[in-house]
């Protein structure tokens, strides 16, 4: 699986454990980082991460319109809290390279 | 027939710029020599005139169709998702699908600014930043794509 871009790793930050479509996946971004997003960085964003394995992502329909709804794949509920603790490592200095 | 105007007016403009540089008996250039004011004064204006007329056909068309009799709030702030939903045919088929999904949830987002009572130029003002955000992203990306594909074939480069 490739290493997400900063960007990127915020965003699966923000995903968490549950299924969350695009509209409401840009505002918990926003709420988490303080940065705004457009839809279309989102949408090719998580079009990476769906790629890499990192996310699964499920069409809907919701009244006349369609909803995309991402999910972390099982691989990236195992790998994110892995990449996680080695962030806050080495941000804290106890990884060397 | 907007899109017609301005095209031909730009086509106008520069041709005409260039036609009478051809009379008078400069070569219409962008070279380093023509940038030197003393030498080629003439030509400098004309390409200036020719290219803000040009601009100033497009300001007022812009602004024509904002401002036109019978527009209602949905056709002026409608302007970018339209003007979105004409470039997904720019794109490949498989991101087509993102610009519907980003068309949908900007009418949302329309929606909420609506409710909360903000004028038609504020939401315009809104939807045409995040318009253009979208727009860059996607460029960005297919440049990306472009890129990570002509890479590979650097090897195949004469040394």
């Amino acid at each position: 699986m490739k290493v997400p871009s900063p960007t990127e790793f915020d965003l699966l930050s923000a995903l968490g454990m549950r299924e969350v479509s695009g509209r409401d996946l840009a505002k918990r971004y926003e709420e988490e980082t303080g940065k705004s997003m457009s839809y279309g960085t989102l949408y090719t964003a998580m079009r990476r991460l769906k790629d890499g394995g990192w996310v699964t992502a499920r069409d809907d329909e919701d009244g006349d319109r369609r909803v995309r709804y991402f999910k972390l794949s099982g691989a990236g509920a195992t790998a994110l809290p892995k990449l996680i603790k080695l962030q806050s490592d080495f941000a804290l200095g106890e990884v060397v390279v | 027939m907007k899109i017609l105007f301005f095209t031909v007016t730009l086509i106008i403009m520069i041709s005409g710029s260039h036609f009478v540089q051809s009379v008078i008996g400069r070569v219409p250039t962008f070279t380093h020599a023509a940038l030197i004011w003393e030498e080629q004064e003439g030509t400098l204006i004309l390409q200036m005139f020719g290219i803000s007329a040009a601009v100033l056909a497009m300001v007022l068309t812009v602004l024509h169709t904002m401002t036109s009799a019978g527009s209602s709030i949905n056709s002026i702030v409608n302007a970018p998702l339209n003007t979105l939903a004409a470039m997904r045919w720019l794109i490949s088929r498989a991101k087509r699908d993102e610009i519907d999904l980003i068309i949908h949830d900007l009418k949302e987002d329309k929606a909420e600014m609506l409710c909360q009572k903000h004028s038609k130029t504020f939401i315009f003002l809104v939807l045409s930043w995040h318009v253009t955000r979208t727009i860059c992203a996607y460029v960005w990306d297919g440049v990306g794509s472009i890129v990570s594909k002509v890479i590979p074939l650097a090897k195949y480069l004469p040394k």
